[in-house]
């Protein structure tokens, strides 16, 4: 079974590097990419088992670790982007084929997302847990 | 582990914020367009060594890391003052074109296109794309994008953020086997160009009121135009002189990139962050188009106003086409972005076949190593979303003390707000929002394929218009996609 770990964000915008920094955790025990959202259909073609890191803003506390689940029916109303969500979907709508069997998502609140390197204090202490959480799915 | 679910239309926060203000009479007196700025980041490249320019100022945006790349190698190499070698010009040249085919396809047919021809509004989006296109076309849509990506990644060593270019040339030579590769999906991407040149002529302009849309007045202004060009007065992404023309078409001045602070001056409001270039020798007048005032534009349309034509025969075609469509050059109309974009992807596609073809290509040759003391040096190229500059201050170590970027977004900005009140002076009528503002306003901004993203990536990822409707100091409306 073919599994990756995907990191996304920005590496010098403050708390949006926590998915890049739980990549990083991992790349001695799994496969590990990092990239932007709009070239995740080819990141993740050919893998059995995929976990995408990313931070969020606006589901808890600075700190909290979620899985993120896909909305079975969702709804498209805007052409502004493509974000994970959006190339997910599209994945499985064209290339069912090439798309990992399992795909999930881990997402961790963020708070400071300002130019710079660095993590702020509470998302430095959640790093371990999403790191955790990552490899309890891919064990 | 707590699960959340986030429905696609969940919103956190609009990025582009429209603020349209009313007058007594309830009809359009201004309107503002707010976009979140990289505030900081010239300040985070100071101190630094600034041959790690080329690999930390791709980080500003995950949109156009490349065209960030380049133009900090080329500012490098202006610091050290080295020649680089000609293969080390033709591959960055390829990688380049390269990322602008990636970034014009992602724009064109994924964000624009669904506003051209899909008329149920809740289904103006990619996915209703794939009904009115079918699957395999989007497919071949995407595969195209990866194409190009993959030949960012093998010249650049990432496909999304390149590491290839130092001062004075670039890290590795292209071998045979990676060459071949590139020549048969360049070659594959000169024919998806076609495809997309017939499909905007063939379908979008024959739809019904798109030609009246798309000459008509009421996305229309006359400004200047700025972009790059070759010796020959083509458009060039990677190198040339910057040509500027008036509203009516003649040339107003061209000059070396080095002396872009001789040309362009920024006028600063207190509602915005960004602020508004303007061409100097014509002065601020305000947010007006016409010969008098100072605003130009820049990206796909600019370029093509301002050149001669284009370096290969298909996109030239195509070119002189579009302004026999017209009748006029230049081209006012802003929808006609959209149609020089798929030009300029014909442009690249065909540029991208020529120099994987070409036998110094693959040269070993493809670093001069920088000898004489770093001082100042400014870089430039077209960014897809027009021209982007860096300009780089050194010690003598090569230690960063002064950083100034000027980013295509930002040098459009004036233009937009004046394309967003242009549009939301339809839609609202003695205090009367009719139905289709945020559309029409989303199609303004649109045109001009902002970068909104340089400050803020999380999830949901999203680049949201706001529009917040204002009158008498009160919001009487907010629309939101």
């Amino acid at each position: 079974m073919k599994k990756l770990v995907v990191g996304i964000g920005n590496a010098v915008l403050g708390d949006d590097s926590i998915g890049i920094r739980v990549a990083k955790e991992l790349e001695n025990e799994f496969e590990v990419k990092v990239t932007t959202p709009s070239a995740l259909l080819e990141a993740i073609a050919g893998y059995d088992r995929v976990v995408i890191v990313d931070a969020i803003s606006g589901a808890g506390e600075i700190g909290d670790v979620f899985e993120v689940e896909l909305p079975e029916n969702p709804r498209f109303t805007s052409s502004h982007s493509l974000g994970i969500i959006e190339m997910l979907s599209l994945g499985k709508v064209l290339y069912p084929e090439k798309m990992p069997k399992e795909v999930r998502i881990v997402a961790i609140e963020v708070g400071r997302m300002q130019i710079g390197e660095g993590l702020s204090e509470e998302v430095e202490r959640a790093l371990e847990k999403a790191v955790a959480f990552v490899r309890e799915i891919l064990s | 582990m707590r699960k959340i679910t986030i429905h696609p239309n969940t919103r956190l926060e609009g990025h582009g914020k429209v603020d349209i203000i009313l007058d007594d009479e309830g009809n359009v007196k201004d309107a503002y367009f707010q976009v979140i700025e990289f505030r900081g980041f010239e300040k985070f490249c100071e101190g630094r060594h600034v041959e790690e320019l080329p690999r930390i100022t791709p980080k500003i945006c995950g949109v156009c890391p490349g065209a960030h790349h380049m133009a900090s190698a080329k500012a490098c190499d202006a610091v050290f003052g080295v020649e680089i070698p000609p293969a080390a010009k033709k591959l960055r040249e390829l990688f380049y074109c390269a990322h602008v085919a990636h970034s014009h396809i992602l724009h064109f047919y994924v964000l624009a296109a669904p506003d051209f021809f899909i008329e149920d509004k809740m289904k103006r989006n990619v996915f209703g794309l794939v009904e009115v296109l079918g699957k395999e076309l989007c497919a071949e849509i995407l595969d195209c994008r990866v194409y190009a990506q993959r030949i960012q990644e093998i010249i650049a060593g990432h496909p999304i953020y390149p590491v290839a270019a130092l001062p004075g040339g670039m890290a590795k030579p292209l071998s045979e086997e990676e060459r071949k590769e590139i020549e048969e999906k360049a070659k594959k991407l000169v024919d998806f160009a076609k495809k997309g040149l017939e499909f905007f002529e063939d379908v979008v302009l024959k739809k019904e009121g798109m030609e009246e849309l798309i000459k008509g007045d009421v996305y229309a202004h006359r400004t200047y135009y700025a972009g790059m060009v070759d010796e020959k007065d083509r458009v060039n992404f990677y190198d040339g002189v910057v040509k500027v023309v008036d509203p009516d078409g003649k040339e107003f001045c061209r000059f070396e990139v080095r002396d872009y602070l001789e040309h362009i001056a920024e006028h600063v409001e207190p509602w915005s962050y960004v602020k508004f270039p303007y061409l100097k020798a014509v002065g601020w007048k305000g947010f007006v188009d016409g010969v008098d005032s100072g605003i130009y534009r820049v990206n796909s349309l600019a370029r093509l106003n301002v050149a001669e034509g284009m370096a290969t025969p298909m996109a030239d075609e195509a070119y002189r086409k579009m302004y026999d469509f017209f009748g006029e050059k230049p081209v006012h109309n802003i929808l006609a972005y959209h149609w020089a974009r798929l030009i300029e992807i014909a442009y690249a596609a065909e540029r991208m076949y020529e120099l994987a073809c070409d036998e110094e290509i693959t040269d070993k040759n493809v670093r001069e190593v920088p000898k004489s003391k770093p001082s100042e040096g400014v870089g430039a190229v077209e960014a897809p979303r027009g021209t982007l500059y860096h300009h780089y201050v050194t010690n003598k170590k090569g230690v960063v003390e002064k950083v100034n970027l000027i980013v295509a977004t930002v040098q459009n900005n004036p233009a937009i707000n004046m394309s967003v009140k242009k549009a939301a002076q339809n839609f609202i009528k003695g205090g009367e929002i009719k139905e289709g503002l945020l559309n029409a306003v989303e199609m303004a901004v649109r045109a001009y394929d902002p970068c909104l993203a340089c400050a803020s990536h999380a999830l949901p990822g999203r680049l949201d218009v706001e529009v917040r409707v204002i009158r008498d100091g009160e919001v009487v409306s907010v629309l939101r996609a």
